[in-house]
């Protein structure tokens, strides 16, 4: 009986190990391969200006790991909600600077960053990023089922898309 | 036995001790990035208060000119402190705002003191120095905050931590509080007598005349009509509302046996207008070249109702031809009233169209008659840009106003330009460059 139970102790500790070092080691390879590539950068600019295909990969990637599970609809509108608050003046003028603002979107915090993208979330990316806005307008987004936050409750909603409401 | 129980633990404490240090670690370094930021942001602001005063008390253009220039890059600087602080769910509107303003008026005296047109007048004076008592407000209240985190060392990894912990409801916690009293003494204050020229117009919204809503049954019916001219079997469904800028029906057309994907389009609640719409199908392949697939897009446009629209600009991204069309009022083109269009190259496909600023900006306008004629616009061009193109066009320039201009396409080594001179006084409003960024090729799943 004793003896079992060391075994299982020693086994579950073991495999506690091996499972942290495994995630690790994924979440690092992860991020490193496309952070790679992103370096060269065009900024896009506050007022029009150039949108190189490298913000199309940050936007997918958030898009992906925000709404994984929403339809086309749903992904553009998540997407033109970050392209919403760079115009402005009360957030980062760059999407860099709008995804990565510390605690802004859980997907960032939570690591689901920097996963792959789905190749959906492109081309919802693209669309969102040339002007289409299915929000009409909306810099705040939330699945009612989750947020409990009083303040962001308190914006004005706009739309109910999927599983997401906007609000301004 | 016991042997193998005695490295077992140790082993567990020995992993979880360093676990816990690398955390730590890991805690520090953020900790110690927020530190800097807020510390930073709170110098900038003592800074751009402090030659915010300059240019009050200095009555030189010279010194105007550098001061200025030296506040516009400290709000940038101070945004970027505020963008990587964790206050993400901490209402700065008013603190953003004065921000913004104080950007947008140092960088229009700037840009009007270097063109030399004299000193600064009593109306921006009066605006600085508004500027200059909101900023004492802001950078007073930043070092009090500041020396109150260096006193009681207070964390900001705690602030995000117990901002999650709390599921981002956050009250009674000194760091959050301080950037919130900010912003209500800023509330309190008037707005910023900001001299029409400082504040960027929007473009003037078309009056959308809205007499009786139309029905859902009735949005479905334009909407289906609108993507499938002849019925074949397709059927429109409301998807959402929405109540933003323009009221509208989302609907959505599910696709028939064997088709890719949905469309979906977004119907103007006062008159049916389809304001945009999308269909949601991968493209794999392109087999038609961005100029073949334009004229799949102007007939697009003519079918539609968009007659008479010149394209501006096409790029290609993966097998996808983007395109911005821009109406015509007698030879000007009207660039703020836009169109876009996305074209699949794979079969020359519509599978977007986005009309947003067309239906809210259309309108005819009341245009001045150029005063610079063609002709004596050539020796203004810079010889260095091979000029291709010459045509009159209307455009939102740097501060939201709409100016008659003519439009300059040309290059310089490989690169597309155009720059557009005002009709009237010959001087630059604006210059685009056209050249694509670098493009990389990046894994996707699915």
């Amino acid at each position: 009986m004793k003896r079992k139970v060391i075994l299982l102790f020693v086994v579950f500790s073991l495999l506690m190990a091996v499972g942290i070092w495994q995630q690790r080691k994924e979440h690092h390879q992860e991020k490193s391969s496309p952070y790679g590539a992103i370096e060269v950068v065009t900024k896009i600019s506050k007022k029009g200006g150039t949108v190189s295909s490298n913000d199309v990969y940050v936007l997918s990637k958030i898009i992906s790991g925000e709404a994984r599970g929403e339809n086309f609809l749903g992904q553009v509108a998540v997407g033109a909600v970050i392209v919403n608050r760079t115009k402005s003046p009360n957030f980062p003028n760059t999407v860099y600077g709008v995804i990565f603002e510390p605690g802004a979107f859980d997907a960032v915090s939570d690591g689901q960053y920097y996963r792959t993208p789905a190749s959906s979330a492109v081309r919802a990316a693209r669309t969102a990023i040339n002007g289409w806005d299915p929000t009409g307008g909306a810099f705040y987004y939330w699945n009612p089922a989750k947020a409990t936050s009083n303040w962001i409750w308190s914006r004005p909603i706009i739309a109910r898309i999927g599983r997401h409401v906007f609000a301004r | 036995m016991p042997v193998i129980l005695v490295i077992a633990v140790v082993g567990t404490a020995v992993w979880g001790y360093q676990e816990m240090k690398i955390r730590q670690k890991l805690q520090n370094r953020a900790e110690s990035q927020y530190q800097k930021a807020f510390h930073e942001l709170s110098w900038h602001l003592d800074n751009i208060s402090g030659q915010l005063a300059q240019i009050l008390v200095s009555s030189s253009r010279e010194q105007a000119v550098l001061t200025l220039a030296t506040v516009w890059r400290q709000v940038f600087a101070a945004q970027a402190n505020i963008g990587s602080l964790p206050l993400a769910l901490v209402p700065l509107s008013q603190t953003e705002k004065f921000l913004d303003n104080t950007s947008i008026v140092a960088n229009f005296l700037l840009s009007q003191t270097a063109q030399g047109q004299g000193g600064l007048s009593e109306d921006s004076i009066k605006t600085l120095e508004e500027l200059y008592q909101r900023s004492q407000v802001v950078a007073q209240d930043l070092n009090k905050l500041g020396a109150k985190i260096l006193n009681h060392e207070l964390s900001w990894t705690q602030v995000e931590t117990a901002a999650f912990a709390a599921d981002r409801n956050l009250e009674d916690n000194t760091i959050v509080d301080g950037f919130k009293l900010i912003d209500k003494k800023l509330e309190e204050y008037p707005e910023i007598n900001a001299a029409e020229d400082f504040t960027p117009l929007e473009p003037q919204t078309k009056k959308i005349s809205g007499q009786k809503e139309i029905s859902v049954q009735e949005a479905e019916k334009k909407a289906l009509l609108w993507w499938y001219p002849t019925p074949d079997g397709h059927k429109a469904a409301l998807s959402y509302e929405g109540v933003g800028d323009i009221p509208t029906y989302g609907i959505e057309i599910a696709p028939l046996k064997g088709e890719t994907g949905p469309v979906y389009l977004d119907v103007s609640k006062l008159d049916g207008t389809v304001v945009w719409a999308m269909k949601a199908r991968p493209v794999e392949s392109g087999k038609l070249n961005l100029s073949a697939a334009e004229e799949k897009a102007q007939i697009f446009l003519e079918k539609h109702d968009y007659p008479n629209f010149v394209m501006v600009k096409s790029q290609q991204e993966d097998h996808v031809g983007i395109y911005t069309f821009v109406p015509r009022q007698g030879e000007i083109l009207l660039y703020p009233d836009q169109v876009k269009l996305q074209v699949a190259l794979d079969n020359g496909e519509i599978i977007g169209f986005e009309g947003t600023p067309y239906y809210m900006f259309h309108h005819p306008r009341a245009l001045p008659a150029a005063k610079l004629t063609r002709e004596s616009l050539r020796p203004l061009i810079n010889p260095r840009l091979k000029a291709e193109l010459i045509r009159p066009a209307l455009i939102v320039n740097t501060w939201g106003k709409e100016v008659l201009t003519w439009e300059v396409r040309g290059s310089f080594y490989k690169e597309k330009f155009a720059i557009f001179y005002n009709a009237q006084t010959g001087s630059e409003e604006a210059i685009i460059r056209f050249t694509r960024p670098p493009e990389f090729t990046f894994t996707v799943e699915g």
